[in-house]
Formats: C-alpha cells, sequence, structure tokens
C-alpha cells in the first residue's frame, strides 16, 4: 500500500528531529570506551557530567539484579567494579527508555519496555552461558533491539495506525509481517537508521538490523543470533508486549550454531526468570518513564 | 495438600506424601522439595500424580498468594498452544513450547501473567 520507497523512509528518519535523542554525554561515553587508552576516572568524569544519568545508573548499580554486598556510591566505583562496557550498558538502558518518556504511540509502552526488558535478560543469561566476547553489551542489544517499532509510531503515523488496526483484527498475526505488507520494509531496518542516527556502536546496529534474519549478520554475529533467540524466549513467557501475541519462528541454524537442546533451553528459561526476579529496579524505571 | 500431574511440578514445591515408582521403591519422602527437572524422571519412574503441601485449589480460590488470577495462566496455556499452532511439525519449536509449559505454571512468572 506504501507510495513511500524504502529510500524516502531513510531520508525522513535521518532528517527528521521529531525523534528523541540521547543525553551528549551518551556520545561521550561511546568515543571514551572506544580508546583503549581511557582510565575508568575520566569515563566517570563524563557520566556525572549528568547527574540524573548518574544517579539513575547507581540505582541499577545497587539493585537486588547486583546483589553487591555493599552499596556502590559512585560511578567511578561502579566501572571498576562492572568495567567500562557494563556501566556504558546502564547508562544507555536509562538514556533509551527516558529518551521516549511521553511520546504518543500506540503501542502499550509499558508493555513493549517489558517486553525489551525480558529479552534483555535473556540475552545477557545466554550471553553468559555461551561465553560471548561481548557478555557485556547483550543487554542493552536485547534491550534496544525491537526501537525501530517506536520510531515507525513517531515518524510514520499514518502507516502504524493501519499496522496496529490489522494486528488488532486479525488473530496471531505477527507484526513484522503487517509492517512489510504496509511499509514494504520493517522495524528492524527503522531500528537499524535510529542506531546509526544516535551514533551508538555497530554491534548494536547489527543486532537491531539482523534479528529476524540472524544469519545475514556479518559482524556481532553472536549476539544478533542470543538476541534473536532471547526475543523468542520473551515472546513464549509473555513478559510484555511486542506489539503482538505472535511467537516467532526460531532460526534452525542459530539452533544449531549455539548447540541448543531441551536440557541447555531449561537452563536458560530457569536463569530469565531469575532475572525477571531481581529486576524490579529496570521496571521501576519503566513505571517512571511511562 | 494436594494432589498434581508431575507435569505440573515446579521448582520450590514441597512433597507431602511419600512417592514409589511402579515397583514400590521409595523415590521421594514427605518434606523433599521439587524441582521443576524432576518431573520428566518422575514420569519416567512411572509417576503419573503426586501429593504436594499447599492449600486445595477449589472453585473459589481463583486468586493466589500474590494476588494473580490462577484464570490469566489457565488463559496464558491455551493462548500458548494458539501461539504454537502453525509449527506443529517443527521439533525446534515445539520442544520451546513444551518448555514454556512448564514455565508459565512457574509462581515466579506469575506476576507477569496478565
Amino acid at each position: 500500500m506504501t507510495t513511500k520507497t524504502e529510500d524516502d523512509y531513510r531520508k525522513i528518519v535521518e532528517s527528521t528531529t521529531e525523534l528523541p535523542t540521547l543525553s551528549a554525554v551518551i556520545t561521550k561515553i561511546n568515543e571514551a570506551t572506544a580508546s583503549p587508552t581511557t582510565s575508568a576516572p575520566a569515563v566517570a568524569a563524563i557520566i556525572q557530567e549528568d547527574q540524573a544519568l548518574s544517579a539513575n545508573v547507581l540505582k541499577l548499580v545497587n539493585s537486588s539484579f547486583y546483589g553487591f554486598p555493599k552499596q556502590i556510591n559512585s560511578i567511578s566505583r561502579a566501572i571498576v567494579i562492572l568495567g567500562f562496557r557494563k556501566v556504558r550498558s546502564l547508562a544507555l538502558t536509562t538514556s533509551t527508555i527516558n529518551a521516549f518518556k511521553g511520546r504518543e504511540v500506540n503501542l502499550d509502552i509499558s508493555e513493549f519496555w517489558s517486553h525489551c526488558l525480558g529479552t534483555a535478560i535473556c540475552a545477557e543469561v545466554m550471553a553468559k552461558h555461551f561465553g560471548l566476547r561481548e557478555v557485556d553489551d547483550a543487554f542493552i542489544a536485547g534491550l534496544i533491539h525491537d526501537v525501530g517499532k517506536l520510531v515507525i509510531e513517531i515518524c510514520f503515523k499514518e502507516e502504524s495506525s493501519k499496522i496496529s488496526g490489522i494486528v488488532e483484527k486479525r488473530s496471531m498475526v505477527w507484526i513484522r509481517d503487517v509492517e512489510e505488507e504496509v511499509m514494504d520494509i520493517d522495524h528492524s531496518r527503522v531500528g537499524f537508521w535510529l542506531i546509526k542516527k544516535w551514533a551508538l556502536p555497530e554491534n548494536l546496529s547489527a543486532v537491531t538490523r539482523f534479528h529476524h534474519k540472524p544469519l545475514l549478520a556479518r559482524q556481532s554475529a553472536p549476539l544478533v543470533h542470543v538476541v534473536h533467540v532471547a526475543d523468542i524466549i520473551a515472546r513464549s513467557l509473555r513478559v510484555g508486549n511486542g506489539g503482538d501475541e505472535t511467537v516467532p519462528e526460531i532460526d534452525k541454524e542459530v539452533w544449531d550454531k549455539l548447540g541448543l537442546g531441551a536440557k541447555i533451553l531449561d537452563k536458560l528459561f530457569d536463569e530469565t526468570l531469575v532475572g525477571l526476579n531481581k529486576a524490579e529496579a529496570f521496571f521501576d524505571l519503566i513505571r517512571q518513564s511511562t | 495438600m494436594k494432589k498434581i500431574k508431575v507435569e505440573d511440578v515446579v521448582d520450590g514445591m514441597v512433597v507431602a506424601r511419600l512417592i514409589e515408582d511402579r515397583l514400590g521403591r521409595s523415590i521421594l519422602k514427605p518434606g523433599d522439595q521439587l524441582k521443576l527437572t524432576f518431573s520428566s524422571r518422575l514420569a519416567k519412574w512411572g509417576v503419573e500424580e503426586i501429593w504436594i503441601e499447599g492449600d486445595d485449589v477449589g472453585d473459589d480460590a481463583s486468586v493466589d498468594s500474590n494476588g494473580v488470577d490462577e484464570k490469566n495462566r489457565e488463559s496464558a496455556l491455551s493462548k500458548l498452544n494458539l501461539q504454537f499452532e502453525k509449527y506443529d511439525e517443527d521439533s525446534h519449536m515445539l520442544l520451546i513450547k513444551k518448555i514454556t509449559q512448564h514455565y508459565l505454571r512457574d509462581p515466579r512468572l506469575r506476576k507477569y501473567l496478565k
């Protein structure tokens, strides 16, 4: 039905001022953490430029999700204990969720972020289980994977209301198929443009772009594979709602590559539930920003 | 005390009556804690139903201790059949469905079921 081409959609996403921006501190953190010579105090100083961000990060660090026996009172201490990448991941988590605060969208935003949080927790569980090199980025990769759905809602309102109308009308229809039907592109491509616009690391743009076509990922493939499966597990467990009630089909090659089977899946489901039950601080963050 | 099917076993349940295999050998005694993984082992030993500690669930006991309606869980379980309907011949997806069925009964998930 679309009269726009993929290029039209891309240009709109790239040029619009409607989309939220991330705290300037995030860009500085990304630059700093990309450099091998950056010190912990230097990154801490950058994060502390944004006091609200620092406070949110410390709230998460001190939550039962991490279960540290002693209170961590400073960002520099958090970096020493958790590492640069983990703290960056938490800063990105709070910035991303807060960035969409107050936006009018058809999706139930609280349910949407809950689905993303479920995917993030499961992705982190899987990354640890499979010993991924990018283990510290698994959480934010899971959290951000569906962000394209919000971009469609904000930038393409006419298409978005058609999509939500069709999803509501048809039983068990996958939102991605409806996006393709209405726009000839889906949220993974649109999300990829936002991640590029936000200048986030390339592993996150790869996850956003390929989480439904994991074998096409040329970069950070293991991370993409993990988020592909984590999305399916979060949807199966009905944690939140990613825009529809379906469970997408798992890619069989990814299944083989990860060596999935009953025993491993049982462990992943169990550990995801353990994580979810310790994630109250993250759910609070979602509640406060919706 | 209540009777449940072994497929409904979840982590943390406590055995209320001695569990024996089909040859009458004791497997678990009252007070032992169950794990989800016991479910398939018990079935293998020929056990179909067991008695566990806890209040009997009657028609009027539809809200659990977390304030979540048992109907939500039942609705999630029946929706699961719809969600996986198209994967009837897909062994990978059917395995995911089977494991999900177990965890939808897990008390830890109840607060997320709406």
